[in-house]
């Protein structure tokens, strides 16, 4: 069984529903850099609830970012996520 | 690219959901309500374009059709945006003791998706109005399970309906 941490540098992703298009697809499998800080504009995964979302951030501070969906027709809501959070910033499409 | 597929293929990667669905508890049926009185703003205006002759020159055939074409997209993204309005709602706020106090509130969501897809199928200006009442009615049933009264006011819009607020 494969568990993404933050214990290693990359993790892999298969993106499920429309929320993140037109960038991202259901059914594109993304890698994500999990050692870096993320930015405002980035495409980050991060687990909420222990389900692991991919959005982008739209905020940031210093023990917390705000993260939302691209289409805004299904994601319409910000999310607040603690950094401890956060899994890594999506690197690749593939 | 092929060598992370043979990884996948042995060690399958997560899912990574792009929609949140965290029960935030914030939910309002207004963007529904605003969405309908659009559709019907659409036929409106596709039923007033007039051309200036029977048979009008080219360029002002291409910008009737150009205009149409607009109006449309606008009302088949609003018709489309009110089933997933009330989509939302119905799936994620209203919950079984909601269903048993309002008994018709399944059918309601029924009625609405299949009107949602006759405005937008056609160019009518009775359907759109069925629409925005039928909206309305859901509207209503939203805020009373909240135990807000509801009141109708004027929408202040082109299409002079009205919209149902919580008092």
């Amino acid at each position: 069984m494969y568990f993404p941490s933050k214990a290693f540098p990359f993790s892999r992703f298969i993106v499920s529903d429309k929320s993140m298009e037109p960038l991202y697809v259901e059914g594109d499998r993304v890698v994500t850099f999990n050692w870096v800080q993320p930015k405002i504009g980035d495409v980050v995964i991060v687990k909420n609830n222990n389900v692991y979302l991919i959005k982008r951030v739209i905020k940031t501070s210093r023990l917390r970012f705000l993260v939302c969906g691209d289409n805004r027709l299904l994601s319409s809501r910000a999310i607040n996520v603690v950094k401890n959070d956060l899994i890594g910033k999506v690197v690749l499409k593939y | 690219m092929k060598l992370l597929r043979v990884v996948d293929w042995i060690f399958l990667p997560k899912i990574a959901y792009a929609h949140c669905d965290i029960p935030c508890g914030i939910y309002d049926p207004h963007e529904t309500q605003v969405a309908a009185h659009t559709v019907l703003r659409m036929a409106q205006m596709i039923v007033d374009l007039k051309a200036s002759s029977e048979n009008p020159e080219f360029d002002e055939r291409k910008r009737i059709i150009s205009q149409i074409s607009r109006l449309t997209k606008v009302k088949e993204e609003h018709a489309e945006l009110v089933k997933q309005q009330v989509r939302i709602i119905w799936g994620d706020y209203f919950k079984d003791e909601h269903i048993k106090r309002y008994k018709d509130l399944h059918s309601l969501v029924f009625a609405i998706m299949k009107q949602a897809s006759v405005v937008r199928q056609n160019v009518d200006i009775k359907a759109c109005e069925e629409l925005i009442s039928m909206v309305q009615r859901f509207t209503r049933i939203f805020w009373e399970t909240k135990d807000r009264k509801t009141i109708k006011v004027k929408s202040g819009y082109p299409t002079e309906g009205e919209i149902v607020l919580p008092k």
